[in-house]
């Protein structure tokens, strides 16, 4: 493991509702996901960040069941995946990364189906489709790809379950919906449930997620809240002087990318106070420094393994 | 299970209605066809002159009489129509869940995969004695009709033999669609199985192969010539058939509780 996934990993909250343990799901020869270990407290959003063919479908579909690993385990509530899964898939929101309905049925039958299979009244349904504005009614065969998210969205999330499992949920929604969803997962979060969901759209896990687990072929590279994570990156400092320029030897990690006439841009990371002791030094007319986005982190994580 | 064994149900109705309107019609205009050919002893001598492995699947029997013309018209091909029926099902209730995905919403939900192997299995089985159950009222309607009198009995055992024969090949064609996901495929493999082990069954009885062969071929097992005109049918299909059907679906949820399910 990544030692900085280690520290990260090493921070588990009291109780986890959500768990896994060196996991590890190779497909014949085809690495799918490796000595994956990672966990989720009550009310934590987490976000499993990763391109395409990174581990994180895998990863959702061992957690319900759907693969058994090649070895590691994973435990949702405190069961174990593999030997309990109808128990974990009870308390369980699952929604799937390419949502697939029965054509002829509408939503309405759709969810009683799932209320019956689960032995509970689907309470929040009428609220959950008016503020996503899910076609209930209509035979899912005669409704668009969001429609259809929309639906399942709904059907995942009706009977209330204590953990949500979603494989980019936002996927095929439009902005307005997909602002809502991500508003109501928020919510979530805040009332104790866990969240677990995939997703490549990097601004919207740095909205909602309280933290983020960053995938690369497989394997974890970073597991830590956001803020954490933006700190230990570079941050983007452009300075308009008059006068010499700063003093900035001695700093660790800086690194100038250009300097012209009175203004120089560098980056840096540590500690901002003794920036800004060095720079009181000299005459600063203007200052900005930019936080980097989690898709400059992001980016920075994929450019040091591609190194 | 029963949630998705209901929801099957009413999902297939309407293929249902489709092929009970094709085979109870087969059976209403072969009960309507005695009309025309009772009496003509031609009949008889021509059923005589057809090929041995022809006369042997379709049982020795006198086409001239009732029983006997409804058994070669309609009784003794009749597992062969359930089969592929079998065939079919099994590719459309599980391997098409698997392709088109719909698996994901289904066991996203508390229930186990014996549980959704055992609901494509029951409603499998409700339906093919669904199109039993009204071939026989179509049968006992249909005679008493045209003015004879049903043999009700021979009628019930040579269907009663035809659904165990049908049931045993639904659970093994459930087997192979638990393990293969492409519905095309599967439809493919057991509409081939089948025709090749019911031409076989005849070619072997032609033939006079061994018995143990023969005893492997699943239509060996059925025995409507038997029912219809003597109105009595081994103990063998009896025992075997059900331990058959009750083998292939425990294979069938033991493979499908152990592979994985992607998509």
């Amino acid at each position: 493991m990544d030692a900085e996934t280690g520290e990260s990993a090493a921070t588990p909250e009291a109780v986890s509702l959500l768990e896994t343990e060196s996991l590890t799901k190779y497909y014949g020869p085809h690495r799918g996901v490796e000595e994956l270990t990672l966990s989720a407290a009550p009310g934590e959003v987490l976000g499993f960040l990763g391109p395409n063919g990174s581990g994180k479908t895998t990863t959702i579909r061992v957690l319900l069941g759907f693969l058994r690993p090649t070895s590691g385990r994973a435990s949702v509530l405190g069961r174990d995946v593999v030997a309990e899964s109808v128990e974990v898939r009870r308390h369980v929101g699952y929604l799937p990364g390419d949502v697939a309905l029965y054509g002829e049925r509408t939503g309405e039958e759709l969810l009683a189906l799932a209320s019956r299979a689960r032995g509970k009244e689907p309470a929040r349904a009428r609220e959950l489709a008016s503020a996503l504005e899910a076609p209930m009614d209509r035979p899912m065969k005669k409704c668009s790809r969001g429609m259809r998210q929309k639906v399942a969205l709904v059907i995942t999330l009706a009977h209330d379950p204590e953990v949500l499992i979603l494989d980019e949920p936002t996927s095929g929604l439009d902005p307005l919906a997909q602002r809502t969803l991500l508003e109501l997962l928020d919510q979530e979060g805040r009332c104790g449930k866990t969240v677990f969901f995939s997703s490549h759209v990097l601004s919207e896990a740095e909205h909602i997620c309280d933290r983020v687990a960053i995938l690369r072929e497989g394997r974890l590279v970073v597991l830590d809240k956001v803020e954490k994570l933006r700190e230990r990156k570079y941050k983007e400092v452009t300075l308009v002087h008059s006068g010499p320029p700063p003093n900035l030897e001695g700093l660790d990690d800086v690194q100038v990318v250009w300097r012209h006439d009175g203004r120089m841009s560098f980056r840096m990371r540590g500690d901002m106070r003794i920036l800004m002791s060095r720079l009181a030094a000299c005459a600063v007319e203007d200052l900005t420094i930019e936080e980097p986005s989690l898709e400059e982190v992001f980016l920075d994580y994929y450019r040091e393994g591609a190194a | 299970m029963i949630v998705l064994a209901l929801d099957l149900a009413a999902r297939t109705r309407a293929a249902l209605g489709w092929w009970m309107l094709g085979i109870l019609g087969m059976a209403a205009y072969a009960v309507a066809a005695y009309e025309w050919i009772s009496g003509l002893e031609e009949i008889s001598r021509l059923y005589e002159q057809y090929p041995p492995a022809l006369r042997k699947l379709f049982g020795d029997v006198d086409l001239g009489t009732l029983n006997g013309w409804l058994q070669v018209e309609i009784v003794s091909y009749l597992p062969l129509l359930l089969a592929i029926y079998a065939g079919i099902f099994a590719a459309g209730s599980i391997s098409r869940e698997v392709e088109q995905g719909t698996v994901d919403f289904i066991l996203g939900l508390p229930i186990g995969r014996t549980g959704f192997i055992l609901s494509r299995l029951a409603v499998g089985l409700w339906n093919i004695f669904v199109i039993c159950l009204g071939l026989f009222a179509v049968l006992v309607a249909g005679v008493a009709i045209i003015g004879h009198a049903p043999a009700a009995g021979n009628y019930a055992l040579a269907l009663t033999n035809a659904f165990l024969l049908s049931a045993a090949l639904l659970a093994a064609y459930v087997a192979v669609a638990a393990a293969i996901d492409e519905q095309a495929r599967v439809t493919g493999i057991t509409l081939g199985l089948t025709l090749v082990l019911y031409i076989l069954t005849g070619a072997l009885k032609a033939t006079d192969a061994p018995d143990v062969v023969r005893w492997f071929m699943p239509f060996e097992h059925y025995h409507s010539a038997e029912a219809m005109t003597r109105g009595s049918l081994p103990l063998l299909p009896l025992v075997l058939l059900p331990c058959a059907t009750l083998a292939a679906s425990a294979v069938a949820c033991y493979w499908y509780n152990r592979r994985d399910i992607a998509i």
